[in-house]
Parts: C-alpha cells; structure tokens; sequence
C-alpha cells in the first residue's frame, strides 16, 4: 500500500513545518488551506450529549506549532472541546454536534475522512496516565506495530528510542524497556503515554489535563515537555490550572459554561483581560 | 457496637466454616462408602467398560468383601461419555459464549444489549429437565431424520462422523449440555468485559485502533482470566449435569460409541438412573460401586478447577509481558 510506505517516510525525518506531512494520512484531498499559520480551525462549534448542551458556538484558531491552551473551572466543557478535536467523542452515546472543525482546511467530520487516520495525525494524552500493562517498549512500540509504520525490527527500536527521548523519559528507562509498564511511578507512566503517543508521529497533541494527577516535580516535567514539543508539533493543551496555562501557552482560551469568553495571546490575556468573566478568573475570584 | 460485631464475626466464620466441614463431610462419605468397590473392583473400574451388576448371582466376599458372583463393574463407558460430551459442549459453547458476551459488550447497541442479556440470563435460570424435554421432543428427532444423516453422508470419509445416524446419543448430549452452558459463560464474560478500564479502552482509541482491534488487543486480554473462569464454570455444569443428559443421551450401556452419533451415557446421568436397581443388591457392592462414580466425578471436577487455577495463575504472570502485544 501506498499509504505504508508514505507512513514509513514519516519516520526517516522528522516532520517539518511545510504542509508535507499532510498528505501522509489522506486527509489532504481538496480545499487545502495554503500552508497558513492556522492548522485547526473550529467555527460554530455546538456540543451536545443526548438533549444537553456542553458547547455553544466556539470559534477558535489553533496555530501550527505552538501551544494553544484551554483553561476554565471544571464543567466548563472543555474536555469536550478538546475531545471533537481527534473524533474521540465519537464513542461517547449520544454525542452530538453542528458547527465545522477544520484540520489544515478540511472538514474532519466528513464523510471521506477516516477516523482511524485522524488519529495518527492527532494524537492524546489523558487526565490520568493510562500506560497498557505490557512493557516499555511495547507501549511506545503500541501504536506503530498497529499501524504497520516499519518494516525491520531496528526501524521499531528506533521509532522507540526517538519517542521516549523525544518524551525525555529514554534516560530513566533505557536498562529496562521491558519491564512492565505499571512498575513506572505515576510521572513516568505520563511521560510514557506521551511517548505512546509521539512514536505515530502526531501532527498535534491534545493533552487533557496531563499533569493533573502527578506531584509538582512530575508536573514542571511534563511542563517543560510541552514547550519543547510545541517545536515539532502543535500542542492543544486544557488545563483548570491557571498557572500552568500562563507557564506553557502561546495563546489562552478561556472557556466558560460551555461559551468561549476570551481568546488571546499569553501573557496578555492574563494581564489585562478584555472580559469581566476572564479577570475575575484570572484573579481567583471565579471557580 | 461491639457485640454486634462480635456476633457479625462469629455468625459468618461458622457459615464458611460450615462450608468447609460440609465439603470434608462428603468427601468421607464417599470414600468409605466406594472403599469395598475400591478394594475388590481395583483399577480395573476404570478401564473396564462392562458394568454388570450380576443381580441373580450367588453372595460371596472378595478380599473380605460382600459381592455377587460374576459381578463386573467398568465405568469406562460413563466416563468416556461423560469427557467427551463435555468436550463437545465447550467446543460449541464458549465459542458461542463469548460470541455473545462480545456481542453484547462492543457491537450492540445499549438498548439491544439490554435485552438480549436478560434473554440469555433467562436461559440460565431454565430447570435442566425443560432442557432435557425440549431436547427428546424437538433436537433428537431433528438430529435423527435431518442434521445426523446429512453429516454422516458429507463425512462419509471421516471416521466416527460417518456412523448410523441415532438421534440420541453422544452429538445430541453435546448440543444440549453447550446450550446450556452458553448463558453461563455469556453472562459471565459479558461482565469481566465491561470492567475493562475506560482509559485504556480510550487509549487504545486514541492511537487510531478499530472496534476489532480494541476488543483483540485490550479487551481480551484483559477479560482473559475472568472468561476463563466462566468456561470452567460451565465446564463444571456440563460435567455434571444429570436430567438434561439422562433424557437424551441414549442411556448406553458396556459399549463406546463407535461414532458422534451412538448412544453413550455419563457419570452423573448413570448414577442417578441406577440408583433404584441398586439398592436390590443385597451384597451392596452395587450402591458401593455408584458411590466410587460419584468419588470419580468429583476428582474430575476438582482436577479441572485446580487446571483453571493453574491457567489463571499464569495468566497473571505473562498478562504483564506479552498478552497484548500486538
């Protein structure tokens, strides 16, 4: 198959900021935006689970290589958000939505866009670590032996190796890929799963509150792996933390009850909020 | 406070100790009961398949012990028929089972799922003996005139699939003894299933895996234990189920099947039809030699959970390395 072969490509250099990585995964085919700062755009976005609405009408621009976070209280929907992003809400019954989502121009809920595939080019860590119980090497090596990425054994080690350095968890874990995963403490599993996720060699990471679970030593870690990972790829970020969010961000979206208040570039929207709602959040004084 | 704590403690160490003490006491009761078919019928209880209580022959003592001349007592024939009657089952049945429990877990819609688990709770809760008549009304005759002459003439070439069709008999045991260990081994399974961790089920869906692939490489692998645990479960109940069998097994006697077709007859069937003719014995070497069937019947069983156990055991330890490999 073509499309094996294109995806073993991906693997011989890394993937640059032109649109070349676009065609990989077919979701290329027409209305392309010329490579523009703007690689996923939601417009009119309504969120629905079953009669209840969770989101109405965001509109927001996520910029190519950059980290784009999403903050607000708990409830506010912004997990949903970030989960119509790679169709995860998909599994969810009775999930539904209107409004459009553009990855670099193209509609990923079309009918012609296989789910499976957006996927590989948007990859996810969640809330809490979810390594498999297999071992080290075998989570990482997870997602291309599925997707049938190499073709010699040396080419998976080293998909294997990047990723976890790339994770910057290779040194810690480097003596023993195949211990079981489970045996990592809980900062370790995260790092893992990001890893996990990088080995596909995602175009975007949504990360839903990644550090949410871990220690602080855990959490500048994982921290410090966001913005290095928003040199590669793009990073959509949510987080209740607003801390974190004015530490990592490139730009800040304030969500709240399921309404977009304020979207704008870090630290600015932290220094001088345009909207009522936002400076009192960024003051504390909205939970 | 205190007392009713001593008391709820008290209350439920004597129930599972009477549980214990209960399993000993049977286990006594059957060994000194089968101790005079032990002594005088020896190994040759199981590897014989004549099983003739000689009624009208002369008392006289083997090795010290009260028997009838000329009695012979081989379980071969109950005992092949009840291994591979219960082979049959698990071969049709878990299939099925666990057909079903995925079925029900990943394809079907909730509402659908709902129901179709109640129906197959339902099958469980069905009497073995309904079993059993639906079986001689509606199975045997179907297996006699349509199922057993089509396969005996497309099998024509394979030994034991290409005998004289019967209707009652070894095919017909399985078919019944695996419809009635479906539901165990659905319900069962359906619920290790849906304790699959959402997160990892979300993880393996994250990293771009099918339905098929979430359910072979996470689900699975990590229902394994539990489902093996249904199937022993089940196992359990084909190998000593009674009415269901008794009804439509054909009640062979001194002859193996000499085909899927022929008539055979099990442990737990057998004991349970001779019973009555035994206690006529006036030796009681008969009710004896029943009562060794029943020692044996149980030795199967237990040696089949104590193999579970193993399996599972093991499971735990390679679950970690290389189950969900892919």
């Amino acid at each position: 198959m073509v499309l094996w072969l294109k995806k073993v490509e991906l693997f011989e250099k890394a993937p640059d900021s032109s649109s070349a990585g676009l065609s990989k995964v077919g979701l290329d085919m027409e209305g392309s935006y010329p490579a523009s700062e703007v690689l996923i755009r939601i417009s009119g976005l309504n969120a629905f689970y079953g009669q209840l609405q969770v989101l109405y009408d965001i509109s927001l621009d996520i910029k190519r290589k950059s980290v784009t976070v999403i903050m607000g209280p708990s409830g506010c929907g912004k997990s949903t958000l970030i989960r119509t992003l790679n169709r995860m809400n998909d599994l969810v019954p009775g999930f539904s939505h209107n409004g459009r989502i553009e990855l670099d121009g193209k509609d990923i809920y079309s009918k012609d866009v296989d789910p499976i595939l957006l996927k590989i080019r948007v990859g996810m860590v969640f809330q809490k670590p979810n390594p498999f119980p297999i071992s080290i090497y075998e989570n990482v090596a997870f997602g291309p032996r599925i997707h049938k990425m190499f073709r010699k054994k040396e080419e998976l080690d080293r998909i294997v190796e990047n990723s976890l350095k790339r994770a910057a968890l290779w040194d810690e874990v480097k003596d023993r890929l195949q211990a079981n995963a489970m045996s990592l403490s809980g900062g370790q599993q995260q790092r893992l799963c990001i890893a996990r996720a990088l080995a596909v060699q995602p175009e975007v990471i949504l990360m839903d509150e990644p550090a949410s679970a871990l220690d602080p030593g855990s959490t500048s870690k994982i921290e410090e792996l966001i913005v290095e990972l928003a040199n590669e790829c793009t990073v959509v970020l949510v987080t209740h933390n607003m801390q974190q969010a004015a530490r990592v961000g490139n730009e800040v979206a304030f969500l709240y009850k399921g309404r977009l208040i304020e979207f704008g570039e870090s630290p600015g929207i932290f220094e001088n909020p345009r909207n009522q709602l936002t400076e009192e959040y960024v003051s504390g004084r909205l939970t | 406070m205190r007392h009713a704590d001593r008391a709820y403690r008290y209350v439920t160490t004597v129930a599972s100790g009477s549980a214990l003490l209960f399993l000993l006491m049977i286990v006594i009761v059957l060994a000194v009961k089968s101790y005079p078919s032990i002594v005088v019928n020896g190994l040759k209880f199981f590897t014989g398949i004549t099983w003739n209580p000689s009624l009208n022959g002369e008392l006289i003592r083997v090795n010290g012990v009260p028997t009838l001349q000329g009695a012979t007592y081989g379980a071969g024939v109950f005992l092949f028929g009840t291994l591979v009657s219960s082979a049959i089952a698990m071969l049709l049945g878990v299939p099925a089972g666990i057909g079903i429990a995925l079925f029900l877990t990943q394809v079907a819609p909730q509402r659908v799922s709902r129901m179709v688990s109640f129906l197959v709770e339902l099958l469980a809760g069905i009497p073995s003996v309904v079993y059993g008549f639906w079986g001689l009304v509606v199975l045997l005759p179907l297996l006699l005139q349509v199922i057993e002459p089509a396969m005996a003439s497309l099998f024509f070439w394979v030994p034991g699939l290409n005998g004289q069709p019967y209707g009652a008999g070894l095919l017909g045991s399985g078919i019944i003894l695996s419809l009635m260990i479906v539901p165990i081994v659905a319900s069962i399974s359906r619920d290790v299933m849906l304790q699959t961790p959402l997160e990892l089920i979300e993880g393996g869906a994250a990293l771009g895996l099918t339905k098929w692939e979430i359910t072979r490489k996470i689900i699975l692998p990590y229902a394994k234990t539990g489902v093996i645990g249904a199937v022993i479960l089940g196992l359990g109940r084909a190998l000593g189920e009674v009415m269901a069998v008794a009804l439509v097994s054909g009640s062979a006697l001194n002859a193996l099947p000499n085909s899927l077709y022929s008539p055979i007859n099990t442990i737990a069937a057998f004991m349970a039809e001779s019973l009555d003719s035994a206690f006529t014995d006036p030796s009681g070497m008969y009710v004896s030699a029943l009562f060794e069937l029943g020692l044996l019947l149980l030795v199967i069983t237990l040696a089949v959970n104590f193999i579970a156990r193993l399996l599972i055991k093991q499971g735990f330890v390679s679950k970690a390395e290389t189950v969900i490999k892919v």
